[in-house]
């Protein structure tokens, strides 16, 4: 299993850089999305106090 | 489909909140494949060994950098000529997904560069230029914010976005035009690419996979623009309130 995963004496480089790589992309998707989310709950907010 | 019609802020976002979850499935199944294939399916470089897998995510992550900048410039463009609502919004927004895309290109270029190289950085014209790429869209991104009138904020950086494209070339002819530690062109030298079919085919695969994502990423965004713009109006009241 580890043999699989190996890539030799530039494991860490190639591992760093997807990680790298995919947790970027993944906070540039999860922050329209929760920015989105929490402009919604703001109004919401809003409009129960004025109730 | 009619565009003007794509074009109205309230079709706009009331259509695309199901087509923002089908795109986000299959970004991530498609990213999934197409790491596995970079990483453990495509054969072993016989000179940089493994560390060349790094080009999977930096060289789609480089062109989408440059194509993004592209998409918010002539959405600038349109914007600042026709005043087109919804072009604004998608210029202003691209901004911050170019600017993570350069980011990944930069970073992912620094380690695969230590191995490779040597060292993790060098003023050479390709990796100053991109590096000149980031404070663009870092530029854009801060001029908007500090403009209370948003309308008239896109104004100003759909113009410095149309004035920075004079850096694309620079980036994607600087291999050629300098003796840069960068390599020259290896995908786009279309009748004779240098890279092996086996390595190309990964690399295109992911090209694709990016610009999906960065369809999924700019419609949610283009949805939060809407959102903020539009949350006082009546058709966005009575559209939450269904």
């Amino acid at each position: 299993m580890i043999e699989f995963f190996d890539m030799g004496k530039h494991t860490v480089f190639v591992y760093i850089a997807y990680i790298f790589s995919i947790v970027v992309l993944f906070i540039g998707y999860l922050l329209p999305h929760f920015s989105l989310k929490k402009e919604l709950r703001n109004k919401d907010d809003k409009i129960n106090k004025k109730k | 489909m009619n565009i003007s019609k794509i074009a109205n802020l309230k079709f706009f976002y009331t259509r695309t909140k199901n087509i923002t979850f089908f795109l986000s499935v299959f970004s991530f199944v498609l990213f999934s494949v197409g790491i596995f294939w970079g990483l453990f399916i495509a054969p072993e470089d016989y000179l940089q060994g493994n560390s060349y897998r790094i080009i999977y995510m930096h060289v789609p992550a480089a062109w989408l950098s440059l194509q993004t900048y592209i998409f918010m410039a002539v959405t600038g463009f349109i914007a600042l000529v026709w005043k087109v609502k919804i072009m604004e919004i998608a210029s202003i927004q691209s901004a911050p997904i170019g600017a993570l895309f350069t980011i990944i290109a930069l970073v992912t270029g620094m380690i695969w560069g230590k191995p490779t190289w040597g060292t993790y950085w060098v003023w050479d014209a390709r990796l100053t230029s991109e590096l000149i790429l980031l404070f663009l869209y870092i530029g854009v991104i801060a001029l908007y914010a500090s403009f209370k009138d948003k309308r008239q904020a896109v104004k100003i950086t759909s113009l410095l976005a149309i004035i920075g494209l004079i850096n694309i070339p620079i980036i994607h002819y600087s291999v050629e035009w300098w003796n840069t530690l960068h390599q020259g062109p290896t995908v786009t030298k279309f009748e004779k690419p240098s890279a092996h079919i086996s390595m190309l085919m990964p690399l295109l695969y992911m090209f694709f996979v990016f610009n999906i994502y960065f369809l999924t990423v700019i419609i949610k965004r283009i949805r939060l623009g809407i959102y903020l713009r539009e949350k006082n109006s009546k058709w966005m009241e009575e559209y939450r309130n269904d």
